[in-house]
């Protein structure tokens, strides 16, 4: 994979340090240095832990609403249409 | 002769954009801000990728070939026209978490987040989301609207990897505020102090 290489993961990571990294250790885009170090962390620390489930649920929450927004039903007869028209020209 | 090759490959097609239309139209939504405008997109989108669907690899993803095409397409369109959103302060790590916790909202719920999050209608989430400077907005639409890794909506929108990253990384922490922001003004939370903890 072509990732960007970004600055190593210290051994001991600062509460800050582990939060810089919430985002892509819930998207499994950590390296396994990586998500073991932060790992390590969680399992000491209590409030960083705490912070994570609340993070995770805040994203799955908008995700959830996102997806339950108006849709037009008709919506897939209007594309048909579409096709149809120009299929004809 | 009952079926004709080009009936064939236009079922062939249709059959692909049934289950991504409702998703393309949320993505073209929250690009739009319009319902008329997203619908037109979509239609557009649909003509113009019907047209090369000679170009659609098979078997490949047909939804990310499909979003790529309507987000070059929106993207042509937005250069005349949108007006520029103002541009708002990235928040510290795990904002909202902090703000909810001052404001005495957590308790000893099991899903705190989810506590908070249930003030916030469809349409709140949706005016957090339009505050997000555009490039910030455009990767977490494809973000929180599919299931693609930070590859995919790189490709789909045409930036490198590394670009996705950062933009997530700084669009969700600006995605925070901007929650918490139109739950203040819309008194679905009051206030930034600790007046709610029992203080
Ligand atoms: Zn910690």
């Amino acid at each position: 994979m072509g990732t960007a290489r970004r600055a190593p993961v210290p051994k001991d990571m600062s509460c800050a340090e582990v939060f810089a990294r919430v985002q892509e250790y819930l998207d499994r885009e950590l390296n396994p240095d990586e998500v073991e170090a932060v790992k390590a962390h969680l399992d000491y620390c209590p409030p960083c832990a705490r912070g994570f489930v609340f993070e995770e649920s805040v994203f799955e929450t908008v995700r959830l609403k996102l997806a339950a927004s108006a849709c037009p039903e008709d919506l897939m007869a209007r594309l048909r249409e579409c096709l149809e028209a120009c299929d004809e020209s | 002769m009952s079926v004709t090759p080009a009936l064939d490959a236009r079922r062939e097609f249709e059959s692909l954009l049934e289950p991504v239309a409702t998703v393309a139209y949320r993505v073209a939504y929250n690009f739009t801000r319009n319902a008329e405008d997203a619908m037109d997109l979509v239609q557009d989108s649909t003509v113009a990728a019907f047209r090369s669907f000679d170009t659609f690899q098979k078997g490949s993803n047909f939804r990310a070939w499909f979003l790529r095409i309507l987000t070059n397409r929106f993207y042509k369109s937005r250069k005349r026209g949108r007006v520029e959103t103002t541009p708002i302060d990235e928040a510290e790590d795990v904002f909202l978490y902090r703000q909810a916790a001052r404001a005495g909202l957590l308790g000893n719920d099991d899903d705190p987040a989810r506590l908070v999050l249930d003030r916030f209608d469809v349409e709140a989430v949706e005016a957090a989301l339009d505050r997000l400077p555009d490039e910030f907005r455009d990767a977490a639409v494809m973000y929180f609207l599919n299931d693609f890794s930070y590859d995919q909506i790189a490709d789909v929108l045409g930036v490198p990897v590394g670009t996705v990253r950062s933009r997530l990384h700084r669009g969700r922490k600006i995605l925070q505020r901007a929650l918490w922001d139109v739950a203040k003004q819309r008194g679905l939370v009051h206030g930034d102090g600790p007046e709610g903890a029992g203080a």
